[in-house]
């Protein structure tokens, strides 16, 4: 092991079960989600359920958000964000993202008792996957046919299409945000009338599918009309768990860089002896520490309420995934001509951080909310 | 307009005669490459070289007796300008090694005996060149480069490997860099050699770049052979040639490089028009922003010209150039993917054929999620190649400010 691995865990804003949980996490991706696994699930015709299964079954991630008596462990939203930073540090795509911080906590918030029992033991045991297909078009010039759902007496069908649905090509139960007459509602959708492409995602290590519906069966989730406040409630925890994926990947790529430049040898010397080399590298450093110290806050201020959570959740998402940006970018250049091949996994984290960026709400649009609250008069 | 070398040079009817080149040439309704389909785009540059090699405007500056146009420095760079401004390619991707750098090198170093085989053969299209410079080892410190040849009989033997060679899969020749004296300080053991890639010793494997294609490649050469007098310059002089060789660029690059850019920004700002963010007070700042820079690169391209046509040799102020247009480049990419916002989450769409030197897509090319991705991922590599931005401002602390190693 070396120095730099071995002072990571160093963190003095978690405790002790929150360190050996992390502990626990960091050493079963290291061994089942390396870099040859990475690159297998870009190539594999559906992604991987197997490890997902086992973090959910063996280390417990998906049941984080989850209530006991749904099969879950509950209410622990400190350590679900440090699923997410593992996860992003593992440069791992899988359902995470869309089957449980989507997902499980818009069941969980809509308050809909038989809907959670239906769904949220399957989703726990990591038996089942989910995606949310909501209704974001922003300035997508493609964007078609808003969903909007139809009553038939005793259920629904909804019609229309829905862009960048993450997982949302195999995913095992989808829910789609449709339009009613009482406003913006969720449904889960019983699987037919439904036809899903797999979309080319700037993120390959993140699959994206289009959804047309044409008047596909589905049932209501919670009230109908309440779409928006269930979307409102999980926003903060999208754009944490967002901001976390960015922590952990930068946290990988700083070290790999720092690494490199200690061990790459040009003019006789390592490069990380040249200040340009050297200078880089320390600003890494200085975004990854202000990006992990905001996501612990966060995840101090999710358990104890002690702050606006809307707030802070766009503030430390905006820092922490520009942050991974520009450090996956001087990976890159930092790297040289390794740095721009496919095999060196610099790109993934370049990739996706753009995608982080612009997922769970765009820096433009996440500022121009931080305004609104600052500047209130 | 956007014309960098017209109002300062006398070139006569010279513009005229390429407008009336390219009127009979293109069909009525040509809008550029980027209309073409990768298909028609391949077929297009092939018929194109051909047309181009017929009426001595493929490699235009050289010599007549050479299949060249014998064009002046201003006429050439003013056929470089034309040609950017209607999308149309001065040849094919592997050119800029074939014409520009190895052609150019032989006329300015070859023997009578090199320049007649190999000028006819690069501009019939019969022999297709790539360059072997950096190795593993060597990239940013060039002069430290391991690849060995040593004389036996008549013939150079080359060992070593070399890296990141673009076009490599599509070449039949390489000009290589290699070590002929261990024992004298490094600049000085190095000698430029011509090497055919159609042999056994010769081994090209490509490469996949962070866009998934494959376009550079490792190089190795195992008792790789090529005869003696294959040798540019004097054995253990390759140094300065190897070095005078990438400043052949230089001119037309100043006037063809911002209108490439101001074509891609046109494209942006259609973009930006159509989805909406036009209308966004941030975003507005953020392409008036990038706007300035382009114009900037466009002054900077109007000096460096006239500096080009004045007669002045390519020195270390070529650093700020290659510097600003690459870095804009990577800026200009990202604020693309901004403006797509949601869109660039998912590529669609027409790709670039990335057959540009700057790899902005192609002119004409649709305004898709695809091309915006694909050209923002191949501006990582234009701070990386042909020295990377540290090197290039370490040249100019050092070369042009005088500042102490
Ligand atoms: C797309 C592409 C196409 C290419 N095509 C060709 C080709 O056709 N033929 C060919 O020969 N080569 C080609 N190259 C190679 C290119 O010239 C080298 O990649 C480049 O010179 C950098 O070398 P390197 O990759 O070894 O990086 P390194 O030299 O290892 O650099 C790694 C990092 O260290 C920094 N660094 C190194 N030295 C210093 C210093 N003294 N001070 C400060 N920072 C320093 C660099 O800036 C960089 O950030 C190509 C490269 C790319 C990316």
């Amino acid at each position: 092991m070396t120095t730099a691995q071995k002072a990571a865990p160093m963190d003095p804003l978690l405790d002790d079960d929150q360190l050996s949980y992390q502990r626990s996490l960091r050493a079963f991706l290291d061994v089942t989600w390396g870099d040859a696994q990475v690159r297998a699930d870009l190539d594999a015709p559906s992604p991987d359920r197997d490890t997902w299964r086992r973090l959910a079954a063996d280390l417990g991630v998906a049941g984080l958000s989850i209530p006991e008596q749904y099969g879950g462990s509950g209410g622990a939203p400190a350590e679900a964000l440090l699923v997410a930073e593992e996860l992003g540090r593992a440069i791992y795509g899988g359902p995470y993202l869309s089957t449980v911080v989507l997902v499980a906590n818009a069941i969980v918030l809509s308050g809909d008792e038989a809907m959670a029992a239906e769904l949220l033991p399957g989703i726990a045991s990591g038996d089942k996957t989910a995606a949310l297909a909501t209704i974001d078009v922003g300035r997508d010039r493609y964007a078609a046919l808003v969903p909007e759902a139809t009553s038939t007496g005793d259920g629904w069908v909804v019609s229309g299409e829905a862009r960048r649905v993450i997982d949302g090509a195999d995913a095992d139960h989808v829910i789609v945000e449709a339009t009613t007459p009482a406003g913006r509602s969720l449904f889960l959708l019983a699987g037919t009338g439904v036809e899903r492409t797999a979309s080319e995602t700037l993120d390959p290590t993140r699959r994206m599918a289009t959804l047309v519906l044409n008047e596909a069966p589905a049932r209501l989730i919670g009230r109908n009309g309440q779409a928006g406040e269930i979307l409102a409630a999980i926003k903060p925890l999208v754009a944490l768990a967002l901001a976390a994926e960015a922590v952990g990947g930068a946290d990988r790529a700083t070290r790999d860089t720092v690494e490199y430049a200690k061990v790459r040898h040009q003019f006789g010397k390592p490069i990380g002896s040249f200040q340009a080399v050297k200078h880089r590298c320390a600003d890494m450093q200085v975004r990854l520490a202000g990006a992990r110290a905001g996501l612990r806050h966060a995840g101090s201020v999710l358990v104890d309420g002690s702050e606006d959570i809307d707030l802070l959740a766009s503030v430390v998402k905006v820092y922490a995934t520009k942050s991974y940006f520009r450090t996956a970018a001087d990976m890159i250049q930092l790297h040289g001509g390794i740095g721009f091949t496919w095999e060196h996994p610099a790109h993934f984290h370049f990739k996706r951080a753009k995608s982080l960026e612009i997922l769970g709400g765009t820096h433009v649009e996440l500022r121009a909310a931080i305004a609104d609250v600052v500047l209130a008069g | 307009m956007n014309t960098v070398a017209g109002p300062s040079t006398d070139v006569g009817d010279f513009r005229a005669r390429v407008r009336a080149f390219l009127d009979s040439e293109l069909p009525d309704d040509w809008a550029g490459v980027g209309k073409l389909d990768h298909a028609e785009a391949r077929e297009f540059a092939q018929r194109w070289r051909a047309s181009l090699a017929e009426h001595g405007f493929l490699a235009a500056s050289w010599p007549v007796e050479y299949g060249g146009a014998g064009l002046t420095d201003a006429e050439r760079v003013l056929l470089a300008e034309e040609f950017a401004r209607v999308g149309v390619p001065t040849g094919i991707m592997n050119d800029i090694f074939s014409i520009v750098m190895i052609g150019n090198t032989l006329l300015h170093w070859g023997t009578e005996e090199q320049k007649k085989h190999f000028l006819p053969r690069i501009l019939s299209g019969q022999d297709v060149w790539c360059q072997g410079y950096s190795e593993p080892d060597s990239g940013s410190d060039l002069a430290s480069l391991s690849t060995r040849a040593v004389l036996d009989g008549d013939e150079w033997v080359i060992n070593g490997q070399k890296i990141w060679t673009s076009g490599g899969h599509l070449a039949d020749w390489i000009f290589v860099l290699v070590r002929t004296n261990s024992e004298a300080p490094a600049h000085r053991g190095i000698t430029m050699l011509l090497v055919p890639i159609e042999q056994d010793g010769v081994d090209v494997r490509p490469i996949k770049n962070i866009a998934g294609e494959s376009e550079f490649n490792e190089v190795y050469f195992t008792d790789a052979r090529c005869p003696k007098e294959n040798v540019v310059g004097e054995v253990d002089k390759g140094w300065p040639v190897a070095m005078t060789l990438l400043g052949f660029e230089r001119g037309e690059s100043a006037a063809t490089l911002p209108i490439m850019f101001r074509a891609e920004l046109d494209r942006l700002l259609d973009l930006a028009r159509e989805n909406g963010a036009a209308a966004e007070p941030v975003m507005r700042d953020a392409l008036a922003d990038i706007y300035i820079d382009n114009e900037v690169m466009r002054f900077l391209g109007r000096d460096s010209l006239a500096r080009f046509l004045a007669g002045h040799a390519p020195g270390p102020d070529a650093a700020i150039s290659k510097l600003f247009w690459s870095e804009y480049h990577e800026k200009a990419t990202e604020l693309a993917l901004d403006v797509l916002e949601r869109e660039s989450l998912v590529a669609e769409g027409r790709r670039p054929t990335n057959t540009t030197l700057f790899q902005t897509d192609d002119v004409g090319a649709p305004n898709t999620s695809a091309s915006w991705i694909t050209t923002a991922l191949n501006s990582r590599s234009g701070t990386i190649y042909a020295g990377t931005s540290e090197i290039q401002k370490t040249i100019i602390g050092e070369k042009l400010l005088g500042l102490p190693k």
